[in-house]
C-alpha cells in the first residue's frame, strides 16, 4: 500500500468527529440566539461533510480488509452513524426545520465519540471474516439490520423528545385531544379559536402545538420506515441461517431480541393504526422501543453468547 | 332491520312503528296517532310489512311491542281494526355460529392481540436470560436453593418446573403462539376482510353534513365538480363522478397490504408446524474416504414425519481439507462429497463449504463441523517392528476449551506388558489444527512440532516419528424440511406486503354545493402528507368565476362576485352546472 491506511482512518475518525462537534455548537447556538431560525444549509453543509468522512472510512476499510466493512462491532457502529447521519439529513431537508437538529447532533456526537474513544482499540481492527460470515448475505441482512437501527433509534428518539417537550409546552389543563391527527381543517380552526377563547397561558401556543404535532407525526413514520426494513432484515438473516445452517430460527439470543424488537414495534403500529391512539401514549411505547432496540443492538453482544459472537466482546 | 332504527337514537324519524322509527317515507294517509298499530290498514301493504316488529333490536324479540301497546288506547275513529298477533320473533342463528361468531369477535379484540404481542416478548426475553438446553445439575449450580437465591427467588427446581430451560418449546410458549394465529385469522375474517369489499364497493357522499364530517374537509368556492375530478385524475387518483358528486380512490393496495402480512405470517406458522412436525434432523461425522447412509443419522421430529427420497442415499467423503490464511486461522472448510443410491451408483459430486450445502432428494447436508479421526505416522524403533513402519493413531478429542483439541498416543512398549493399573511408556501427540503436530514423552513434557507433511522426523522415547497427515472426518448436519417452501412463501410474502402495507390508501369525497364544491378524505396512513397533498390538489382547481346572474340559466347557483379565494388564475367564463354525467 502506498498510502498507510490506518493513519488517515484515524483522521478521518478524528475530524468527523471534531464536525459534528462544531455542527452541534453551531445548532445550539442558532436554537439559543438566533432570531427567526429560518432554514439555512450551514446545518446541513456539516452533517454532509461528516457523512463524506464516514462514507471515506468505510471505503478504505473496505479497501484494506478485501471484504464488506460490516464484520465487526466498530464498523457497525460506523454504519449506525452513516446511516443516521444520511436520515436525518433527507428529513432536515424534506421538512425544511432546524429544530430537530439540536436534538439530534448531540446524540450523533455522542455516538461517534463512543465508537472512536471508548471501543477498546483492538476491537477496531479489521480482521477476516470467519467461514460463516463469507457470504453475499453479509452485505443485504446486516445493512439492512443496521439502518432499521438508525431508523428506529431516530424515531424513538424524537418520541423520548416529544415526552419531554410536551411535558414543557402542555400544562395539565389539557388533554392530547389538540395533536389528535383526526383534526379536519375546519376543525383545526374552530378549535384554535375556541383555545383563543378560553385565555391561554402561552403566547406561542399554536406554533408550540404544531411543532409537536409534527414531532409525533415524524416519529411514526420514522419507525414506520424502521419497521419495514426490520422486517426485511429479520427474514433475511433467517433465510441466510437456512442457507449456512440449515435452521431458519434457532432461538439465538441476538434472534430472539430482533423478534422482541419487532414485537415491540408491532405493537406500537397497532396502537397508532388499529387503536388510534396519538400523542403520549403511542411515544410511550416508542420510548421503551428505544431501549429494546439497544439491548438487541449492543446488549446481546456484549452479554450473551451465541451464534452472533463473532468477534465481539464476550464478557 | 336497516330501515328500523330504536326511537331513542335520535335520526330523522317519520312514523313510529311500536317502538321502532320507521325510515320509509310517511304513509300516505293520515297517521291517527304517534304509535301505530300494525295492521293500520290505511297503510300499504307493502309498507306494513317492511315496517314489521321483527326488526332484531339488540335486547331481542323481547323488546318487540306487545298487544297491550295498541290495546291501551281505544280509538274513536273509524277503520281502526284490532291488531293482530306479532308474528312471533324467526329463529336467531344457531347456538354454534353465535359461538364461532363470539369468539372471533373476541379474537379479533386489539387488546388481546397487544397483551398477546407483550407477553411472547417477555417469555422470550426470559429465555435470553436462561441459558436453554443444559444439563439439569447446570441449573442447579448456577441457580442455588441455598444462600443467595437469583433474584432471591428463582432456584433451579422453579426454572426446570416451569420448563424455563426449554422455554421455546414449552407447552404454554407454543399455545401462545398458536393463540397470535387464531387472534390473526379472527382479525382478518373480522375486520381487514369486510374493510376491503366495502373499500371496494365505492359509495357516493351527497350530503353536506357527511363530507364535512370526514378527516380533512373543505370547501372550494367558485369551483366546478369536473376540474376537481381532473386535478385528482392527474395525480392518479381513480375518479367516479354522478350527480354532482365526486368519489376518488388511490392505493387501494394499501388496504390489501395488512391482509398480506397477516396472511403471511400465518403462511410462516404453517410452515415452522409442518417442519416441527414432519421434518428430519441429524448430524453425521464422516471420515474421509468413509460413507455412510443417510437415513441411519436422520432422527424425526415426531411420528408424523414421513421419509425424504434422499434418505436411502449414501453420502460419501472423499476429501475434507481446511484453508488456512497466513495467520493461522481458517478461511473456509472444504468437503469433497458424493451422493451415492441404494445401489452404489454415484448420483452427484459436490465440493461443500460453510455457505454451500449439498441437497439432494429433500435432504439437505451442511457443513457445521469437523474433527480428526486419525493420524497417520511413520514410526522406526517402535515395539511393534523396529523398521520404518506406518501407523494410523485413532484421535480422541480432549475437552476443555473453546477450540478443537485432539491426541492421540504412541506407546513405546507394549502396552499388555505394564504393570496394571498404570499407563504404558509412551509418546502423546497432540494437534490442534490440521497443520502442526505436537509431541510429549512419557513425562508429559513438551518434545517437539512438526509440520504436517514436512517429513521432518523426530526423536521422542527411542523412536523416530515423522508425522505425515491428519485424516479428519466432515460434520454434516442433515436436514430433511418439508416446511421450508412453506416458510420462505410466508417470508417472500411478508417482505412484499410489508411494504406495500404503507401505500396510503386515500379516498377523496366531493360534491358541487352552489358555486362551490366541498371536497373531503380520508386516508389511512399518512394522513399528514394527505392533508398536504388534498390542500395542493385543491389549491390547483381553476377558480371559476360566476357572471351575473341575469346571464346564466342556472337555479340556485346565487351569486358569488368572484371572490378571490386562493386558488389559481384560470377563471373561465360560465359556470355551469350542466356537468352531470360526466365520468372521467
Amino acid at each position: 500500500m502506498m498510502v498507510n491506511i490506518p493513519v488517515i482512518e484515524n483522521f478521518l475518525s478524528n475530524s468527523c468527529f471534531l464536525i459534528l462537534f462544531l455542527t452541534t455548537v453551531y445548532y445550539w447556538l442558532k436554537i439559543g440566539f438566533g432570531g427567526k431560525s429560518s432554514f439555512s444549509f450551514t446545518g446541513l453543509t456539516g452533517y454532509g461533510s461528516a457523512l463524506c468522512c464516514l462514507t471515506l472510512q468505510l471505503i478504505l476499510r473496505w479497501v484494506d480488509s478485501g471484504h464488506f466493512p460490516l464484520s465487526n462491532l466498530y464498523e457497525s457502529l460506523i454504519f449506525l452513524a452513516w446511516c443516521l447521519l444520511l436520515l436525518y439529513i433527507y428529513i432536515e431537508v424534506s421538512t425544511k426545520t432546524l429544530f430537530l437538529g439540536v436534538l439530534t447532533s448531540p446524540a450523533i456526537l455522542c455516538l461517534v465519540a463512543f465508537t472512536d474513544f471508548s471501543l477498546p482499540t483492538e476491537l477496531q481492527q479489521s480482521t477476516p471474516l470467519v467461514p460463516a460470515l463469507q457470504s453475499n448475505w453479509l452485505v443485504m441482512h446486516v445493512t439492512v439490520m443496521i439502518a432499521s437501527y438508525a431508523a428506529l433509534l431516530l424515531g424513538c428518539f424524537i418520541a423520548i423528545a416529544y415526552l419531554v417537550l410536551s411535558k414543557f409546552f402542555i400544562k395539565t389543563t389539557f388533554v392530547t385531544a389538540p395533536l389528535s391527527s383526526q383534526n379536519t381543517v375546519l376543525r383545526q380552526e374552530s378549535f384554535l379559536e375556541e383555545k383563543q377563547k378560553t385565555d391561554i397561558v402561552f403566547e406561542k401556543n399554536d406554533k408550540n402545538l404544531k411543532f409537536l404535532f409534527f414531532l409525533d407525526n415524524l416519529s411514526y413514520r420514522t419507525i414506520g420506515i424502521g419497521f419495514c426494513f426490520l422486517t426485511l432484515g429479520i427474514l433475511s438473516g433467517a433465510i441466510w441461517a437456512n442457507e449456512t445452517w440449515g435452521n431458519y430460527w434457532s432461538w439465538d439470543p441476538k434472534e430472539t431480541w430482533a423478534f422482541i424488537t419487532w414485537l415491540t414495534f408491532a405493537c406500537y403500529l397497532h396502537s397508532r393504526l388499529v387503536g388510534g391512539w396519538t400523542g403520549s401514549k403511542p411515544a410511550l411505547v416508542a420510548s421503551f422501543g428505544f431501549l429494546v432496540v439497544w439491548v438487541c443492538y449492543l446488549g446481546v453482544n456484549l452479554l450473551g453468547q451465541g451464534l452472533h459472537s463473532y468477534g465481539f466482546l464476550n464478557v | 332491520m336497516q330501515h328500523c332504527v330504536r326511537a331513542s337514537a335520535g335520526a330523522t324519524a317519520h312514523h313510529t312503528v311500536g317502538t321502532y322509527r320507521c325510515r320509509l317515507a310517511p304513509p300516505a294517509g293520515p297517521c291517527q296517532r304517534t304509535a301505530l298499530p300494525l295492521a293500520h290498514t290505511k297503510l300499504p301493504a307493502a309498507h306494513r310489512r317492511r315496517c314489521r316488529v321483527d326488526c332484531r333490536s339488540t335486547q331481542g324479540p323481547a323488546a318487540a311491542p306487545t298487544l297491550s301497546d295498541s290495546d291501551s288506547e281505544p280509538s274513536s275513529t273509524s277503520g281502526w281494526r284490532p291488531p293482530r298477533p306479532p308474528p312471533p320473533p324467526p329463529q336467531g342463528p344457531s347456538p354454534l355460529r353465535q359461538l364461532y361468531k363470539r369468539t372471533l369477535k373476541q379474537l379479533s379484540n386489539l387488546k388481546l392481540a397487544l397483551a398477546e404481542l407483550a407477553v411472547i416478548a417477555a417469555l422470550s426475553a426470559v429465555g435470553t436470560v436462561i441459558k436453554q438446553g443444559e444439563t439439569y445439575e447446570f441449573y442447579m449450580e448456577n441457580y442455588p436453593e441455598e444462600g443467595r437465591k437469583v433474584l432471591g427467588f428463582l432456584t433451579g427446581r422453579i426454572v426446570v418446573a416451569l420448563q424455563l430451560d426449554h422455554i421455546y418449546t414449552a407447552e404454554y410458549f407454543l399455545l401462545l403462539l398458536a393463540l397470535l394465529g387464531a387472534s390473526l385469522t379472527a382479525c382478518t375474517i373480522t375486520n381487514q376482510w369486510p374493510a376491503v369489499k366495502v373499500a371496494r364497493r365505492w359509495r357516493f357522499k351527497g350530503e353536506q353534513a357527511s363530507l364535512a364530517r370526514l378527516e380533512v374537509a373543505s370547501r372550494v368556492p367558485d369551483a366546478r365538480l369536473v376540474d376537481v375530478g381532473r386535478v385528482l385524475a392527474a395525480k392518479n387518483y381513480q375518479v367516479f363522478m354522478k350527480d354532482g358528486q365526486l368519489y376518488g380512490f388511490k392505493g387501494l393496495a394499501g388496504k390489501l397490504g395488512p391482509i398480506g402480512v397477516h396472511a403471511s405470517m400465518l403462511l410462516c406458522m404453517a410452515g415452522f408446524v409442518t417442519g416441527a412436525l414432519g421434518g428430519f434432523t441429524g448430524s453425521v461425522m464422516i471420515p474421509q474416504g468413509s460413507e455412510t447412509v443417510v437415513a441411519s443419522a436422520l432422527r424425526s421430529a415426531s411420528p408424523l414425519a414421513w421419509n425424504p427420497g434422499g434418505a436411502s442415499a449414501v453420502i460419501r467423503c472423499d476429501d475434507f481439507r481446511i484453508d488456512y490464511r497466513e495467520d493461522g486461522s481458517v478461511r473456509q472448510f472444504y468437503s469433497d462429497l458424493t451422493v451415492l443410491d441404494v445401489d452404489g451408483r454415484e448420483q452427484s459430486t459436490k465440493t461443500v463449504s460453510v455457505n454451500q450445502p449439498l441437497r439432494f432428494g429433500g435432504v439437505t447436508a451442511y457443513q457445521t463441523d469437523w474433527s480428526m479421526s486419525a493420524l497417520k505416522v511413520r514410526v522406526a524403533g517402535s515395539f511393534v517392528a523396529p523398521e520404518d513402519t506406518a501407523f494410523q493413531l485413532p484421535m480422541a478429542a480432549l475437552n476443555g476449551g473453546d477450540s478443537k483439541l485432539y491426541a492421540t498416543f504412541l506407546p513405546a512398549e507394549d502396552p499388555a506388558l505394564a504393570p496394571p493399573g498404570t499407563a504404558p511408556r509412551g509418546v502423546s501427540i497432540l494437534a490442534r489444527d490440521l497443520q502442526t503436530v505436537t509431541f510429549y514423552d512419557s513425562k508429559g513434557e513438551f518434545a517437539g512440532v512438526r509440520r504436517l507433511g514436512s517429513g521432518k522426523p523426530i526423536e521422542v522415547e527411542g523412536m523416530t516419528i515423522v508425522a505425515q497427515e491428519v485424516l479428519a472426518a466432515t460434520g454434516l448436519e442433515l436436514k430433511a424440511d418439508p416446511g421450508v417452501p412453506l416458510v420462505y412463501a410466508g417470508f417472500g410474502g411478508l417482505c412484499v406486503t410489508t411494504v406495500v402495507s404503507y401505500l396510503s390508501h386515500s379516498q377523496v369525497w366531493a360534491a358541487q354545493a352552489g358555486s362551490g364544491v366541498i371536497v373531503g378524505g380520508t386516508s389511512n396512513r399518512a394522513k399528514v402528507a394527505f392533508e398536504q397533498e388534498l390542500s395542493d390538489m385543491l389549491g390547483e382547481v381553476p377558480e371559476v368565476l360566476q357572471q351575473a346572474p341575469a346571464l346564466v340559466d342556472v337555479s340556485g347557483t346565487g351569486s358569488s362576485n368572484g371572490s378571490s379565494s386562493g386558488s389559481n388564475s384560470s377563471s373561465s367564463s360560465s359556470g355551469s352546472k350542466d356537468s352531470k354525467e360526466q365520468v372521467l
